[in-house]
């Protein structure tokens, strides 16, 4: 049996870079981690007493309510040489918007160098889960790479693999979209925001692991 | 390297969504903020300073009590979920109730009267480890085990399973018999609780919950 999580994760003699592991577990968010960064108003957040419910943030009736999770710019990891994992799930019914996950340079809403995956209604052209990713060069032509699967209020588990070469989506184990052009050696921080539209009311989504580290 | 992530040790691969899972080893400065202390008189809690101790709960006279638990956030289910606890007991006394649990309480202990219970205790000088269950009517049920309480430290592992039926190993060796009565049926969360009239330390340097 091993005996060590160094020696599960990386090869003999490597140095072992930079990981985060998440659970949210616990009678609050660690705040000693994870900012609760209101990016453009109408965020709260809490964890949530239900069986497997992590951590919840919660949307106001504002329009265009835009927050989520972030390290508040303690940028540790690699666009280029990253991987990050999320288990998360939207609860915006029939609403305009969703959550995206990943890693991003930057919490505010310029949002240059991000990669992420979306389950943003509002953006998605077709509906679909789909990669979203910004560069700064690249400005407000954002990449959009969608998938073949339908956005849906349930927890899915989204790993992106982020490399100087492109960018994989893979979604509940199965790659769903993959976007050729890669990234610029950004230092990013791990990044779940949701954004909703309108002003419905009940807009939420929900996230119990993260796990982020360079390759 | 066996694995490319924590969540791929745990998870086969990326195909099953992973339920909620937690674990704590209590190293560091102080007790991590995600757990909620309740002390009542001069309990104590703090992390210990020795090799392999954990957090350390503390009484030193009458009526004092220490707890940690989750504050109330219950993410573990009361069937298809396992906790694993490394634990050491002070001394076994008439006065002292020395439990770890998963609960639906945040605040005491978790053997007390109309709790969803399952965990383990040494209490009022049973001199062995019990095995406490509850499914929130009426008191808490104590089933007494053969297995003697010592000082050292020993790892349980409690797993609550889909038949509503609870297991219970102590270092790897079952005691007791499988308790199919008595048992949860609310979501819960680990608790570590010690009262005393006298002075004592709990210690407990492992949890881990998880979801089956």
């Amino acid at each position: 049996m091993t005996k060590s999580i160094y020696d599960q994760l990386n090869a003999s003699g490597t140095v072992a870079k930079q990981r985060v592991v998440e659970t949210f577990s616990g009678d609050a968010l660690d705040t000693d981690r994870w900012d609760l960064t209101d990016i453009n108003g109408g965020t709260s957040g809490a964890m949530v007493d239900e069986v497997d419910g992590g951590y919840k943030v919660s949307f106001s009736t504002q329009a265009s309510a835009w927050g989520g999770l972030t390290f508040s710019n303690k940028r540790q990891f690699d666009l280029q040489a990253n991987d990050s994992i999320f288990v998360a799930k939207r609860t915006f019914g029939s609403a305009s918007g969703g959550f995206r996950a990943g890693i991003a340079n930057s919490t505010s809403t310029n949002e240059n160098n991000t990669v992420t995956w979306s389950t943003n209604t509002a953006a998605s052209p077709n509906g679909k889960f789909f990669i979203w990713t910004k560069t700064e060069a690249e400005g407000w032509s954002q990449v959009k790479v969608e998938s073949t699967t339908t956005i849906d209020d349930n927890w899915h588990v989204g790993k992106l693999e982020s490399r100087s070469s492109g960018v994989t989506f893979i979604l509940d184990g199965v790659t769903a979209a993959t976007h050729g052009t890669g990234q610029g050696s950004e230092k990013a921080q791990p990044y779940i925001a949701g954004y909703g539209t309108n002003t419905e009311s009940g807009r939420s989504f929900s996230v119990r692991y993260c796990e982020v580290y360079n390759t | 390297m066996a694995f490319p992530s924590v969540y791929e040790m745990f998870v086969e691969d990326l195909t099953t969504v992973r339920k909620q899972h937690f674990w704590e080893y209590f190293s560091g400065a102080t007790l991590n903020s995600r757990w909620t202390t309740t002390l009542v008189s001069s309990g104590t809690v703090s992390i210990a300073d020795s090799v392999d101790s954990g957090v350390k709960l503390g009484t030193s006279g009458s009526g004092h009590k220490a707890t940690i638990s989750l504050g109330g956030k219950r993410f573990f289910n009361y069937e298809n979920s396992v906790f694993i606890t490394s634990f050491k007991f002070d001394a076994t006394q008439s006065s002292t109730i020395q439990s770890i649990a998963l609960s639906n309480t945040s605040i005491g202990s978790p053997r007390d009267s109309g709790l969803n219970t399952a965990g383990i205790s040494d209490a009022s000088n049973g001199g062995v480890i019990y095995v406490d269950h509850g499914d929130g009517g009426g008191a808490v049920v104590n089933t007494a085990t053969t297995k003697a309480t010592d000082t050292s430290f020993h790892t349980a592992k409690i797993s609550l399973n889909a038949s509503s039926h609870i297991t219970t190993t102590i270092d790897g060796d079952a005691i007791g018999s499988t308790i199919t009565s008595d048992v949860p049926v609310h979501r819960m969360a680990p608790v570590v609780h010690l009262a005393s009239d006298t002075t004592k330390n709990l210690h407990v340097n492992y949890i881990e919950v998880y979801n089956t």
